[in-house]
């Protein structure tokens, strides 16, 4: 704490913003606690099965956490503020704040992810990608073919086929081959069709579901998966004690506390067969599934990774933007902003649904409102008195920057028709959070100290 | 309008370095010790001696620890403060030419509210760096909305403020935020520790590093803060917050100080420490400060102000800056009836006004001394006296 009070004294003393921001005790906090969140989720819940019903409770309650240490930081932020006592100040100071507050408010909307990361660290220390997915395929499989060679149901399988649509499943049934339809389609719901072992016996199709062994289908590629499910389920399932055995590997290997005990099903002694529920209990196909689950929850490729770090980062930059257009403001102004955003976004609405506008004229109105906007806030420049209509449209022209590429690749790409716009996203995205940085330090910071240095 | 003579003493004001010393160690003299620890203090500051400085910070919070504990000021002490006004006088402090040039001049300012109830008309004036100019007036007559006016934080209708930067027509705002320093009736609530408070304001204002705890340590020992240095808002007296804010405002290092109701809840010690700190800061050798205050205390302000402009119903009635002859007016409380007074007045023209609470006399053809010599002559029992015959008082 003597360390810490020495940081900061030395930085009330020479860098007044950097003090008031409380910038090193937070960043100390919430260091400290994302490691300790870190450590926590990499030894504990890392490779439990039941930690997939733990997980989004945990990662609910960080959230939390997080909006509550925000709070109580914005607490501490009205304590201070620099820009308001109209002190020595440069613009550059604009761009300073704005990169203290992002790091502050980033360090802490972290917390909800540190689980994530965890874990995937956790997982992917332990054992190489290629493999998980190779075994997690396996496991799938396998799981497949026990619930399906029990000895007392009157069918079994010779064939899968894969098919897009729960549709097929009803035309396509001449071939006596089992038809699983894509997961999407029926919720994750498996069909079958089911070829009679006997003429006496029904045939027809059967809801399936793999009661104690549900996980998704793996980390690669879907139809591959069920490529390989229906090559594995074609070939010999009479040795079944082999495949128990790999699929007590398997156990092993992923879930921690698995005992290590592979054992037939029975008829229990009023004569119910309870196969389903023995294999289910005795191999642990729950828990398998849970971990299992967990395990392709956690190794996320880097099209999650992207979509993680996109919602983290768009999170803190908004709170951000939203944070600093707070302390460049005055609170009268900054609460009109925030219903006059409200109520042009229902009237937008409203207008919208009710002229079936087209993604292009939805597109062109927002950017009239934000050039409508721009030019407003730009009016600061020459205005003698302050008032609130500025204050709101220089807010909104700061808040929606980063927006306004985005906008007009949208505008591009639907004149153009161009399906693939990715990499247009992609490249606007760069140039909205460049152009955003350039007018903290050049346009927007000198249009906010005019703003609130002007008489009422 | 009639005229009238605007008492200000004027004495101190155009001192040199040595009569200001020579003043310090009358204080010393007489035992004046709270005074002549701050008039040292302010003395030390304009020779922008650092060492010196540091020196007279330890000196003055011993000397401020002592009256504290109604201790007096022994002889080491005394010989110390002796030997910092010696260093002062070889360390001589040269005028700011800054003195005397008009920091503000007012041309046809005027501000009409939109809800129309009120409106502040037309007025000229001007305020000079080291001025103090007093802003006296009935409540809702325009004070405060003048003063807002005047500090950048209200937009005049018409008319026109020219600060001493101004290049172009339209101010730059920031910088009259930043050289115009205004302390609102209610202060605002601050929060931290008083001396963590300092410290931000005067590194956010340039003092960096040790320029920075030498600043804050002054304006500690300036304002006798040193003891509450870790106090926060709620353990303090309106007393200490009114000094920490003026304390708080200086490290702005403004050209114009600008104060509404200072005095407000302040009592009688108090209200006089800080228009005395007022006048002082404002006639710094090296800083001068032009101050613009309004209050209540007519007789309080009139005594430190320059000038003084007298507002009533939104109208500059009046602004005074130097002896005039006027006619005599008094205030008189008496035990006797109003025309035993009458009686006792025959042969003069007078005018007499009762507001309650006492007489209001005024006269073309007798001196306020000389009509106070009749009345006692002719058994008139006075229980309370003043001259206001330079005061706007007599407006009210």
């Amino acid at each position: 704490m003597k360390f810490i009070h020495k940081i900061q004294h030395y930085l009330l003393l020479h860098h007044p913003l950097i003090w008031s921001t409380r910038i090193v005790p937070t960043l100390i906090f919430s260091g400290i606690v994302s490691v300790i969140l870190f450590v926590f989720f990499y030894f504990t819940a890392a490779t439990a099965g039941s930690a997939s019903y733990a997980f989004p409770a945990w990662v609910s309650f960080l959230g939390l956490s997080s909006v509550i240490a925000i709070i109580v930081y914005l607490i501490y932020l009205l304590r201070f503020n620099q820009f308001k006592h109209f002190g020595s100040l440069h613009w550059s100071q604009f761009f300073l704040h704005f990169l203290i507050l992002f790091l502050a408010l980033g360090s802490m909307i972290i917390w909800p992810f540190i689980p994530g990361l965890a874990a995937h660290a956790a997982t992917t220390t332990e054992h190489t990608i290629p493999e998980m997915e190779a075994d997690l395929e396996e496991a799938y499989i396998l799981a497949v073919q026990l619930e399906y060679t029990k000895e007392t149901m009157p069918y079994r399988m010779v064939n899968i086929q894969v098919s897009d649509s729960v549709s097929d499943i009803m035309t396509d049934d001449v071939n006596n081959h089992i038809i699983v339809p894509s997961e999407e389609d029926i919720q994750r719901e498996r069909y079958v069709k089911l070829e009679k072992k006997s003429e006496t016996e029904y045939i027809g199709y059967e809801q399936i579901s793999l009661l104690c062994a549900e996980f998704p289908y793996g980390l690669g590629d879907y139809e591959g998966l069920n490529e390989q499910l229906y090559q594995n389920v074609q070939a010999d399932i009479s040795n079944k004690e082999t495949k128990l055995a790999r699929l007590n590997d398997i156990f092993a290997k992923y879930i921690r506390y698995y005992d290590g005990n592979v054992r037939k099903g029975t008829i229990d002694i009023y004569g119910y067969d309870n196969t389903e529920s023995t294999i289910c209990t005795n191999y642990k196909l729950s828990e398998m599934g849970g971990a299992m689950q967990n395990i392709n929850d956690r190794i996320l490729s880097d099209s999650d990774w992207a979509v993680y770090l996109r919602f983290w980062f768009y999170l803190t930059l908004y709170s951000t933007l939203l944070l600093l257009i707070f302390r460049y403001m005055s609170p009268r102004t900054f609460l009109w902003t925030l219903l006059f955003t409200f109520l042009l976004f229902v009237f937008t609405m409203i207008i919208t649904l009710s002229s079936g506008l087209g993604e292009i004229s939805i597109f062109s109105v927002m950017m009239f409102y934000y050039l409508l906007f721009l030019g407003f806030a730009s009016t600061i420049f020459f205005s003698k008195s302050r008032n609130v209509f500025q204050g709101i449209a220089l807010n909104l022209s700061f808040f929606f920057l980063p927006l306004l590429p985005l906008l007009l690749s949208g505008i591009v790409c639907e004149i153009n028709d161009n399906g693939n716009c990715d990499t247009y996203i992609q490249v606007s995205e760069f140039v909205g959070i460049g152009l955003l940085l350039i007018s903290t330090l050049v346009f927007h910071s000198r249009l906010f100290y005019r703003w609130y240095s002007l008489p009422e | 309008m009639t005229s009238f003579v605007l008492a200000i003493d004027l004495s101190t004001y155009d001192m040199m370095w040595t009569e200001t010393l020579t003043e310090i160690r009358s204080y010393f003299r007489h035992g004046d010790y709270p005074l002549a620890i701050r008039r040292t203090l302010d003395a030390t500051f304009d020779s922008d001696n650092r060492t010196l400085i540091r020196r007279a910070i330890t000196w003055g919070n011993t000397g401020h620890a002592l009256l504290d504990n109604n201790k007096v000021p022994d002889e080491n002490f005394i010989r110390e403060g002796e030997d910092i006004l010696v260093q002062l006088e070889s360390s001589e402090a040269q005028k700011s030419p800054a003195y005397g040039i008009d920091f503000l001049q007012a041309n046809q300012v005027q501000k009409t509210y939109t809800s129309g109830h009120f409106s502040l008309k037309p007025m000229d004036f001007t305020i000079k760096a080291g001025e103090v100019v007093g802003v006296v007036g009935e409540n809702g007559n325009g004070k405060t909305t003048l003063l807002r006016i005047l500090s950048g934080y209200l937009n005049q209708n018409a008319g026109e403020l020219r600060y001493y930067f101004q290049e172009n027509d339209m101010p730059h705002y920031y910088r009259v935020k930043n050289e115009v320093a205004f302390i609102p009736q209610r202060i605002p609530r601050w929060f931290g520790s008083l001396k963590d408070n300092l410290h931000f304001y005067a590194s956010s204002n340039g003092f960096l590093g040790e320029e920075n705890e030498l600043m804050t340590d002054f304006m500690l020992a300036r304002f006798g803060l040193t003891k509450f240095s870790n106090l926060t808002w709620n353990q303090l007296s309106s007393g200490y917050r009114t000094r920490f804010e003026i304390a708080k405002i200086l490290l702005k290092r403004p050209k114009l100080l600008v104060l509404d109701e200072p005095l407000a809840n302040l009592d009688i010690n108090a209200q006089q420490t800080i228009l005395n700190d007022l006048r002082v800061l404002s006639k710094s050798f090296r800083k001068p400060l032009a101050v613009v205050l309004s209050s209540q205390q007519l007789h309080e302000v009139e005594k430190i102000a320059d000038k003084v402009l007298f507002l009533k119903n939104g109208q500059l009635l009046h602004t005074q800056t130097k002896e005039v002859e006027a006619d005599t007016v008094i205030e008189i409380e008496i035990k006797n009836e109003r025309v035993e007074l009458e009686n006792a007045m025959e042969g003069i023209h007078f005018q007499i006004k009762y507001n309650g609470g006492y007489y209001m006399v005024s006269s073309t053809n007798i001196s306020s001394t000389d009509l106070v010599k009749l009345l006692f002559q002719k058994g008139i029992i006075v229980t309370y006296f003043r001259d206001i015959s330079q005061s706007t008082k007599r407006f009210f």
